[in-house]
């Protein structure tokens, strides 16, 4: 078990034990002052926890909502029926990113980690993400919570994303050998874009970087050439194509595998051009 | 009658009946693939491949570029289960979550007993490269099992065929050629396991370029492989760079048997060079934009590959091929060897402008062409999806299936819009393909028809438009996958069973299975077959296959024989080349019946006296009939029991005979006779009726009845009653005979007093009854015989207290028995 489903689990567990989720219904009245004491002693070390593990499984969704349990092992039309599978109403979509779009007060069927815990007629907060999309949509459970405020849970996933945002964005100003505001001039074809060995090739396409600041790195003594990929197949189409004249925040990669054959800095990744709207950001997360 | 007149005129003039009303399926059906609940989808989906179940063509599996969901380790394939006219995205490639593509290039096959999907792809994510992917989920439900190591390299290409006969039968091989740099020059590699099936398949990597590219060879290399063990490959070797692209000699190699030849896919040799791989065309140029742009329709142009075998003959291979002659640029062309690769004819088909070539060859040998052309000059290109096809190679038709804008304001956004591939397989005489197209609902045009799946204004709406998944959002038009289907077979429709209602056993019930096609081509009908023998359905006389045009019925004889009494059912089955629906079974239904015999009653006489007083006798009429609606034959009638001697039965005929619905034996006239030898209360016997209860079998059954009758001597029965209800004593009986006319001699014949009523009981199971009397002459109790005469009777009963009297007067002939002088008092 890897530390994010560890984490997970121990989240699933807690919930269940501070609010009673799933199993509080079934505890004796003369337990829950037991359980009450439990809850305040666990408190601080729970929330803790809650909040790393609420990122990680905001990481892991692709469509988090609140729903209303419908039955369990049944399906929705086009989704195999399984042991674990539960028709689900949509109640609420907190967050749907694609292909989910917006199923709200429609069945989906959620293939649940473990059926037994979540009962006909229970409301909960899914996390979940698409496995099978026809007529209706087939959902792999990542985790659920109890329902708590829509708008309260919004706010958390927002912020969630953010944090998983700024991780990235961490991680790949850290690896850039260099991060500029500047202007793109006029790219011209290298050798490797007139003539690709494949074509799932970059195709580099070189141009000059006139430079309005340096946000991480040094002046160098030559001009800044970045090479721009200029294929569009599925390995490059997220790379970054910015055009001369184009104004911007460059993560300048460098070719530290010695991949590409030809010399200068790399606009790979989606986040290694940004706008300059996105300068304070930068900013912040590059100390 | 008709039947018989049908089935004696020659087969291609009466079998067929044009049903006007048959609903005739279309024959090209295009569907775009996108899922309803993906109808917020707007990403450029390109590179579509598609394969086709082949046990079971309503499973199709479809690849495309699309988004690996966020959060889902799989990206998604889609898959119908109802021969591609809906379907089902499942994410079950794997990729990486929220993967900006599920995968690289991917090419699907099933095995061909198609328990297995097997596909090779360029992973998305870490660990990238070749990844050799299995399931035998055939819902689809489950994540793809990698098969074999990554390494980095290009285009993977799959052929897979399950082995039917031999030690190794049952055994899938693959084949998946790729490109691999690490081996340049010679890069064309087909990676080769010929136990795929098995955990952990062993795969061996074979470079099949024997000669000497330049560089390296280019990045298609199509496998494809025969029932028999043959495998092709075709693949560009490249000889030079010239400018804007290479020379290249199109090459196909071949194993002879299975790729397992040693060395492998050398057993094609060049005519001319002698180096292993025959050249379909030598040092031809190849243009290679690399990188696209609105003049060549925002595509990328390099070269074009498709490699096909007829699955009915190993030795006619077809390949497709692009190059960029001077004066017709990018050009495919279609060319054929029906001697196993060895020499290839000129094209069959040459089309300018064209890329994302398919070629697929049907069971009848017919040949479908898949291409996308470019059509018109900056800036009103247009890219245009053609079926092209021929049953020669010689005439061909055109179906336009998709035309939208390649350039213009009207055109769709961004770059390799259509990508480098499609694909089109046969399977029977069927195809089916996959492209992809602009699905802009005002600017692209489906001239052969097109079913959406997702989200759209309603047909004929003023500004036509997508929708998204929330029933409101306008969704802008992209570039979409698209499935067609083209029936070339039949479809079989039998609109109802065969329903006989009654039949008579013995004899042979017909009616006719009307069975028809509602196919777009012609359905062959190679059989049929009853679950239940007493039901046939009748071989026409020119036997199996029939052939039934599209619109048109074959009118089967169905016959019932009856083989036995009841209700009868049976599961007709008739099979046909019907592609999705094999063999469909109706009901057949019949009550096999049999005349039924009706019978008189029990029959009991009136006292009759006996022989040895006189000849006297008293009859019946017997009634014997058919009472239900098919003919009963009566085999004999005899009568038998304690005392049969008594009976006689007249009017009969001679046995056996056959009745007819509602008609009696001996036409009314049968009766059964009453001649007593002796003086008894009871003389019984029984009359049985032999009758053939199931004519079928030739089983017979026997009915009876019963006879009973009083054996008496001339005389008479008295019974005393008063207010109609028996008294149990009369006070005085007297009988006084009278003669001598108006002289009015009279002598006393009897005179008791105090006389108690009498009840003699019936035998039970007999069809005597019950006697009641006070005094009774002639008969058991009092032997004593009234000689033939007149008779005065005088009967006594206490009323109140009182003597009452009543005189009876009778009279009594020569077999006469007077069984029911009743005196009411």
């Amino acid at each position: 078990m890897n530390t994010n489903l560890a984490s997970l689990d121990r989240l699933r567990t807690l919930k269940g034990r501070e609010f009673g989720f799933l199993s509080l219904r079934s505890f004796p009245a003369t337990r829950h002052l037991c359980v009450l004491v439990l809850m305040l002693t666990l408190c601080p070390v729970a929330f803790a926890q809650t909040q790393s593990s609420f990122v990680d499984l905001v990481r892991r969704s692709g469509f988090i909502f609140q729903g209303t349990v419908k039955a369990i092992g049944e399906s929705t039309p086009t989704v195999v029926r399984e042991r674990n599978t539960a028709i689900v109403t949509v109640d609420r979509v907190v967050e749907s990113l694609p292909p989910a779009g917006n199923p709200t007060g429609r069945d989906v069927t959620v293939r649940l980690r473990t059926p037994g815990e979540i009962r006909p007629g229970q409301k909960a907060t899914f996390f979940t993400y698409v496995y099978s999309a026809g007529k209706s949509l087939g959902l792999d459970e990542v985790g659920i919570l109890p329902i708590e405020d829509s708008k309260t849970l919004e706010d958390r996933v927002r912020a969630a994303r953010q944090t998983l945002a700024d991780e990235a964005l961490t991680a790949r100003l850290r690896r850039a050998e260099m991060v500029v505001v500047g202007v793109v001039g006029e790219a011209r074809p290298t050798e490797e874009a007139r003539n690709p060995g494949s074509e799932h090739d970059p195709l580099w396409w070189r141009a000059p970087i006139t430079v309005r600041s340096f946000e991480k790195g040094q002046r160098p003594r030559g001009p800044i050439i970045v090479n721009i990929a200029m294929n569009f197949d599925y390995l490059w189409a997220l790379a970054p194509k910015p055009k001369a004249g184009e104004e911007g925040i460059f993560l300048l990669q460098a070719d530290r595998e010695k991949q590409f054959r030809v010399s200068g800095f790399f606009l790979i990744d989606a986040l290694d051009a940004l706008p300059i709207s996105e300068l304070e950001r930068v900013r912040r997360l590059i100390k | 009658m008709l039947h018989k007149r049908f089935f004696t005129i020659p087969l291609h003039v009466f079998l067929i009946l044009t049903i006007a009303s048959l609903e005739v399926r279309a024959q090209v059906r295009v569907v775009n693939m996108i899922p309803n609940d993906m109808s917020d989808e707007t990403r450029h989906n390109s590179e579509p491949y598609v394969a086709v179940n082949p046990a079971n063509p309503l499973i199709i599996a479809a690849s495309v570029f699309m988004a690996t969901p966020p959060g889902s380790p799989n990206g998604p394939m889609l898959v119908s289960f109802d021969g591609g006219a809906t379907w089902v995205a499942r994410n079950i490639i794997p990729s990486s979550p929220g993967a900006f593509f599920n995968t690289g290039d991917i090419t699907l096959r099933f095995n061909s007993s198609g328990t297995a999907l097997y596909a090779g792809i360029l992973r998305a994510g870490p660990p990238g490269g070749l990844q050799i992917i299995t399931t035998t989920d055939m819902m689809f439900n489950t994540p793809m099992t990698v098969l074999n190591t990554p390494r980095p390299t290009d285009q993977p290409y799959i052929s897979a065929r399950t082995v039917v006969g031999g030690p190794d039968s049952g055994r899938d091989r693959l084949w998946v050629g790729n490109n691999e740099a690490a081996a340049n020059p010679a890069s064309a590699t087909v990676d080769q396991t010929l136990d795929a099936a098995i955990a952990t398949p062993v795969f061996t990597q074979i470079r099949i370029d024997a000669g000497t590219p330049v560089g390296r060879d280019n990045y298609q290399v199509r496998p494809v492989s025969s029932a028999d063990g043959h495998i092709y490959t075709a693949f560009y070797r490249r000889r030079g760079n010239i400018a804007g692209g290479y020379n290249a000699d199109v090459v196909v190699v071949r194993d002879n048997n299975w790729g397992s030849t040693m060395p492998p896919f050398q057993s094609l040799v060049d005519s001319v060079t002698m180096v292993s791989g025959q050249n379909v065309v030598a040092s031809t140029p190849v243009s290679d934009t690399a990188g696209s742009s609105a003049a060549l329709g925002n595509d990328w142009w390099g070269g074009d590959l498709y490699l096909t075998v007829d699955p009915g003959d190993s030795s006619r291979v077809y390949i497709s091929y692009s190059d960029s002659l001077p004066g017709s640029a990018r050009t495919i062309h279609l060319r054929r060897s029906t001697n196993s690769g060895q020499t290839w004819s000129p094209d069959l088909l040459t089309v300018h402008s064209a890329k994302n070539a398919a070629i697929a060859i049907n069971n009848d040998g017919k040949i479908g062409y898949l291409y996308q052309q470019l059509t018109g000059t900056s800036p009103n290109t247009r890219w245009q999806t053609h079926l092209r096809r021929s049953t020669t190679g010689a005439t061909w038709d055109d179906v336009t299936l998709a035309d939208f804008p390649a350039d213009g304001p009207s055109a769709p956004t961004g770059m390799r819009i259509i990508g480098d591939y499609l694909n089109m397989v046969a399977v029977g005489k069927d195809f089916f393909g996959v492209f992809t197209s602009y699905n802009d609902l005002v600017n692209a045009n489906f001239p052969a028809g097109v079913t959406w799946l997702r989200n759209k204004t309603p047909d004929g709406a003023a500004s036509p438009h997508f929708i998204g998944t929330d029933g409101v959002s306008t969704v802008a038009p992209s570039i979409d996958p698209f499935f067609f289907h083209v029936a070339e077979s039949g479809h079989i429709q039998v609109p109802s069973g065969v329903a006989f209602g009654s039949v008579c056993a013995g004899a042979i019930g017909r009616a006719t299975l009307n069975v028809c096609n509602t196919g777009s081509g012609n359905l062959t009908m190679t059989a049929t077959s009853s679950s239940n023998p007493q039901f046939a359905v009748t071989t026409p006389s020119g036997g199996f296959p029939i052939v039934i045009s599209p619109g048109s019925c074959f009118p089967f004889e169905v016959t019932f024989t009856p083989s036995g009494i009841g209700a009868q059912t049976a599961t007709l089955t008739i099979s046909s080349d019907d592609l999705f629906v094999p063999s469909v079974a109706v009901q057949a239904t019949a009550e096999a019946a049999a005349g039924s015999l009706g019978l008189s009653s029990n029959q009991r006489f009136v006292p009759t006296v006996i022989q040895s007083v006189g000849p006297c006798q008293s009859s019946r009429p017997f009634v014997v009939s058919n009472t239900g609606t098919c003919n009963l034959t009566i085999t004999n009638i005899v009568i038998g029991g304690a005392n049969a001697g008594d009976y006689s039965l007249s009017g009969l005929p001679a046995f056996p005979i056959t009745l007819q619905p509602g008609h009696q034996v001996g036409s009314g006239d049968l009766n059964v006779v009453f001649a007593p030898a002796a003086l008894a209360r009871e003389r019984i016997a029984e009359i049985a009726v032999t009758f053939v209860s199931d004519p079928a079998s030739g089983a017979t059954s026997v009915q009876a009845r019963q006879l009973c009758g009083e054996g008496v001597r001339t005389g008479a029965r008295v019974l005393v009653t008063q207010g109609g209800v028996p008294v149990p004593q009369a006070h005085e009986i007297s009988l006084r005979r009278y003669w001598g006319g108006w002289f009015g001699f009279s002598k006393k014949v009897d005179e008791v007093e105090n006389v108690a009523l009498q009840t003699a009981p019936a035998t039970p199971g007999t069809a005597c009854g019950p006697i009641q009397f006070h005094r009774e002459y002639g008969a058991t109790s009092n032997p004593t015989q009234l000689v033939p005469g007149v008779y005065k009777l005088k009967v006594e009963v206490k009323i109140a207290g009182k003597e009452v009297s009543k005189t009876v007067w009778f009279n009594v002939d020569t077999c006469g028995f007077n069984g029911t002088i009743v005196v009411d008092f």
